[in-house]
């Protein structure tokens, strides 16, 4: 018995590390964590960022921070892309892309807060959003694997240290979430599977039912889709069919356990 | 693996995409050879998870059901009545030697109900047993051909880790694996179906019981012989030295002065909630790893998620191991967490992603540091305080790297 992989850690190569570690260390204060402290409860507006204090999130309580602006400078980029933008920006306590679960964790929190007295506020946080679901496809880090047989995976916080996998049967048609019948997908997509509760958060985010997309059959060879959210005229999108070689925009979020 | 009448959907935890309940917790103990102690009120079903798993060693496994007044005498008639036989007629002296009698019993589970009935005398034999000895005269001679392993049932209530407690004592010393069934209690659609199945009380044994046990013990011979990733070793490396850092040092060597002597913002982080593992549980954390690792990919775990998800699937073994282990703060578990061992070690697991997130590229750094052969400072600067611990550790590492690179 020995030790295997020395040339990775986590899973990815060591190769690089050295050098953008050394650089980093020229200026240390950029290496400090920049999550703030803040102990009241509920929600924040901070100049920046929003702070919503108790997201529950893969089991466990969370405070999630919610960027003022799209991340990167309104940039797009590849999921691939965003997710190495992501580790470098969690080292570093900035924000950085979430999986699905992450947002519409975070996005049911900030609805069951929505008569709360915090509202006007609350309202403000819906607005914003609302105009990024209508002006940018915006990325997640969960990433499908559908299968020519046997169940899907999803797979959440892709590329990330803590990134994790559910084995789903995920293909089937297209629908309205207030018309599907079928739990299993939208548990292993969002984390959630009261589907009148999905249904209630994206109409009140976006003003429109929310639709699933999805490969609809199985198909002939293993492929691989990006999740990623928006909404246009008639419905807000909920799409696992996303190239991953095509760029979208990210909302910037920041989630500590509490 | 498993041949089940026990049911429980409850999920111990998600493992590389994979659900992993109590009988994939207890087909893990046995291909990684862990002695599991199953703690739970009666008639939790922890009695019948162990008759399931005696189910697939035929008739290489022996039961023994734990009661106050049977002696060592007795507890040797059951497992070979030669024995006896043997040591009355002390023939154990002069004609058959104990050696031809221990090669004959070929036990390679041995499951004890009750375990805490027993007498420690007894109790010592058994635990003997798991690990696949019998003591005669002061001397252990080898039973059930290289495997052998145990699992005990008992309620022993929530204390039984205190110091002061010789049967917690011997079970923390004897046992790799403790968990408290109570907390992962089947569904209500489970006990649906077996109350609808039957509603005889009793554990039911498997009517034909089959003989996996080839199979069980090739398996478990290749994963005990596996290469560990290097994560693997470094998150072990960490159980055992980065959570014993404080500001006084050494948790260990405060003894009994810890938690109490801590400096106050110590007494409410996971410094003053929990302390280091030992070498030995750090090994069975490993094991139980990897053992959960192949039960994972038995479900359909690809290699490259298993890979990428080391830490998951350590600090999961890790939280099972160690639970029970002695090594959490009692008063602050009651205090803070309403006397869940699990939700506490929950809480530690938290913080421990969080300090590996933190460290994930200065430990990168180190390590191609090691692989360029050259020591740099600044890098070894970057490990302070709970991390301190990873300057030797890369220092007992650069052998191997130099070892990969004379190859």
């Amino acid at each position: 018995m020995g030790i295997k992989n020395l040339n990775k850690f986590m899973g990815k190569p060591i190769e690089g590390s050295l050098e953008k570690v050394l650089e980093r260390n020229k200026n240390p204060n950029s290496s400090e964590p920049k999550v703030p402290q803040n102990t009241n409860l509920g929600f924040q507006s901070d100049q920046d960022f929003w702070t919503v204090d108790s997201v529950s999130y893969n089991g466990d309580l969370y405070k999630v921070d919610l960027s003022k602006k799209l991340l990167d400078d309104e940039k797009s980029h590849t999921q691939d892309e965003w997710a190495q933008f992501s580790k470098t920006a969690k080292q570093n306590g900035d924000f950085y892309v979430g999986d699905f679960p992450l947002y519409h964790s975070l996005f049911t929190a900030l609805y069951d807060l929505r008569d709360s007295q915090r509202k006007n506020e609350i309202e403000n946080v819906r607005g914003f959003l609302e105009k990024q679901f209508m002006n940018y496809w915006l990325m997640t880090l969960t990433r499908i694997k559908y299968s020519k047989k046997g169940k899907d995976t999803v797979v959440h916080n892709h590329g990330m240290s803590d990134q994790y996998e559910i084995r789903e049967e995920f293909v089937g048609q297209d629908e309205w979430v207030e018309n599907a019948t079928i739990i299993e997908p939208y548990k292993a997509l969002l984390g959630e599977d009261d589907l009148p509760k999905i249904n209630s958060v994206y109409q009140w985010l976006t003003g429109k039912k929310p639709y699933l997309y999805r490969v609809n059959s199985k198909p002939d060879k293993d492929i691989e889709t990006v999740a990623w959210f928006g909404a246009g005229s008639d419905w807000a999108v909920l799409d696992c069919n996303g190239y991953p070689s095509y760029s979208y925009h990210a909302l910037g979020v920041r989630a500590q356990k509490i | 693996m498993s041949r089940n009448i026990y049911k429980n959907n409850t999920e111990l935890m998600n493992l590389h995409g994979q659900s992993i309940y109590m009988n994939d917790m207890v087909d893990a103990c046995l291909l990684g050879r862990l002695n599991l102690f199953l703690q739970g009120d009666t008639g939790s079903g922890k009695t019948q998870l162990a008759k399931d798993a005696m189910s697939q060693f035929g008739d290489k496994s022996l039961f023994v059901l734990g009661r106050n007044d049977m002696d060592t005498r007795e507890l040797f008639y059951q497992i070979n009545p030669q024995f006896i036989k043997g040591l009355k007629e002390g023939k154990l002296e002069k004609g058959i030697s104990p050696k031809e009698l221990t090669d004959k019993i070929n036990y390679n589970l041995t499951v004890v109900d009750e375990l805490p009935n027993c007498v420690s005398a007894v109790r010592a034999q058994l635990f003997n047993l798991f690990d696949g000895f019998i003591e005669i005269n002061g001397r252990a001679y080898p039973i059930g051909n290289g495997y052998s392993v145990g699992i005990a049932t008992g309620n022993v209530g929530q204390k039984f880790t205190e110091s002061t407690n010789e049967l917690g004592r011997a079970l923390k010393d004897r046992m790799h694996v403790i968990i408290d069934t109570d907390y992962f209690f089947p569904k209500p659609s489970d006990t649906l179906d077996i109350l609808s199945e039957s509603t005889n009380p009793r554990v039911e044994f498997t009517l034909s019981p089959e003989d996996n046990s080839a199979s069980i013990i090739e398996r478990s011979a290749r994963l005990i012989s596996q290469d560990i990733s290097l994560d693997k070793y470094l998150i072990a490396n960490y159980l055992l030295h980065g959570l014993d850092y404080c500001s006084k040092g050494s948790k260990r060597k405060m003894k009994e002065g810890w938690p109490t002597q801590l400096e106050n913002h110590e007494q409410v982080s996971d410094v003053g909630l929990v302390l280091p593992v030992s070498p030995r549980a750090a090994k069975s954390i490993l094991r139980l790893s990897q053992s959960l690792d192949e039960i994972a990919r038995s479900k359909g775990a690809s290699e490259e998620t298993i890979e990428a998800n080391a830490f998951n699937s350590v600090i999961q073994a890790y939280k099972f191991v160690s639970a029970y282990s002695g090594i959490l703060n009692e008063p602050k578990v009651q205090a803070d967490h309403e006397g869940d061992k699990y939700r506490a070690l929950d809480a530690i697991i938290a913080t421990t992603r969080t300090q590996f997130d933190d460290q994930e590229s200065n430990i990168r750094a180190g390590l191609e540091m090691l692989e360029s052969g050259k020591t740099n400072q600044k890098v070894l600067n970057l490990f302070k305080d709970r991390w301190g611990f990873m300057k030797d550790t890369l220092g007992g590492l650069a052998r191997h790297y130099g070892n990969q690179k004379s190859k």
